[in-house]
């Protein structure tokens, strides 16, 4: 059941992420990555991680993917048409990025004996691994200072986007 | 279910992610190919940390998440105020810093 599931995951996953980097118009490839984000939120369930299935919906698709689509809706493209979507060395591009992921899967294949990744034998029972409360644990425990320090970068987040975004005075 | 598959699986979406951002010259799609990217690591963080039921690694990829997010603003602003500046997102067209 469970291999079903993840395996009409994937392919999902795979299709929306060809929908995002291939379609023609903004909106589309927005629409595209919230599937790619749904997917992978069911494949974290799969994983035994609620909290973060429920984090990658909250945040990802309820507020980074409309955040595009604002952005988005206020801008105009009259001017784009087909010849000016890709770049020239889109050859090169897609050759190096190949040989990327043949490096990665070699480099993969070849970690297979020293993580023991594909065989269950050092797979530890997950009943309740990614609830709120284990992840909580952890997080306000071993991990507070990071914690903190993260939001101090969304406070500089915060205060970046709005100097950035702010519109200049005109002052001559 | 094996769990390498979900290994192969966020490497290609890695991969169709780092395509996205070299191929592409609208600037917002670039940025969704970012996404991607950081995606298909948060997936990798998630597949280790149920391989030995740890849960740091769920921790790790809350941080992504965060991180993730201020990119997001901050490159939409930056989106933004070039789009003021010069009335388009092609990146092929933002060349002040080339000489």
């Amino acid at each position: 059941m469970a291999e079903i599931i993840f395996w009409s995951l994937s392919v999902i996953a795979v299709i929306f992420a060809f929908m995002v980097i291939l379609s023609k118009s903004p909106v589309r490839s927005a629409i595209s990555l919230i599937g790619v984000l749904l997917a992978f939120a069911g494949l974290y369930l799969i994983l035994d991680s609620e909290f973060i299935a429920g984090i990658q919906i909250l945040i990802y698709i309820g507020g980074i993917t409309v955040l595009y689509m604002f952005v988005i809706s206020m801008m105009r493209f009259k001017k784009i048409n087909i010849e000016t979507q890709f770049t020239k060395q889109w050859l090169v591009a897609i050759v190096s990025a190949l040989a990327f992921l043949a490096e990665v899967v070699y480099f993969a294949l070849k970690g297979k004996e020293f993580f023991k990744v594909g065989n269950h034998s050092k797979l530890v029972t997950a009943n309740g691994l990614g609830t709120i409360e284990n992840v909580g644990k952890v997080l306000y425990g071993k991990y507070v200072l990071p914690f903190e320090i993260a939001t101090v970068l969304l406070l500089a987040a915060i205060i970046g986007t709005v100097l950035l975004a702010k519109r200049e005075k005109e002052k001559m | 279910m094996s769990l390498y598959n979900f290994l192969y699986l966020s490497s290609i979406i890695f991969t169709l992610g780092v395509i996205g951002v070299l191929i592409r010259r609208n600037i917002l799609i670039v940025l969704m190919s970012l996404e991607l990217m950081l995606n298909a690591v948060n997936l990798n963080l998630i597949v280790f940390s149920r391989l030995w039921g740890n849960v740091v690694g769920q921790v790790f990829t809350i941080f992504v998440v965060t991180v993730a997010a201020a990119e997001a603003a901050v490159g939409l602003a930056i989106v933004v105020a070039i789009y003021r500046h010069k009335d388009t997102v092609n990146i092929d067209e933002v060349n002040i810093l080339k000489w």
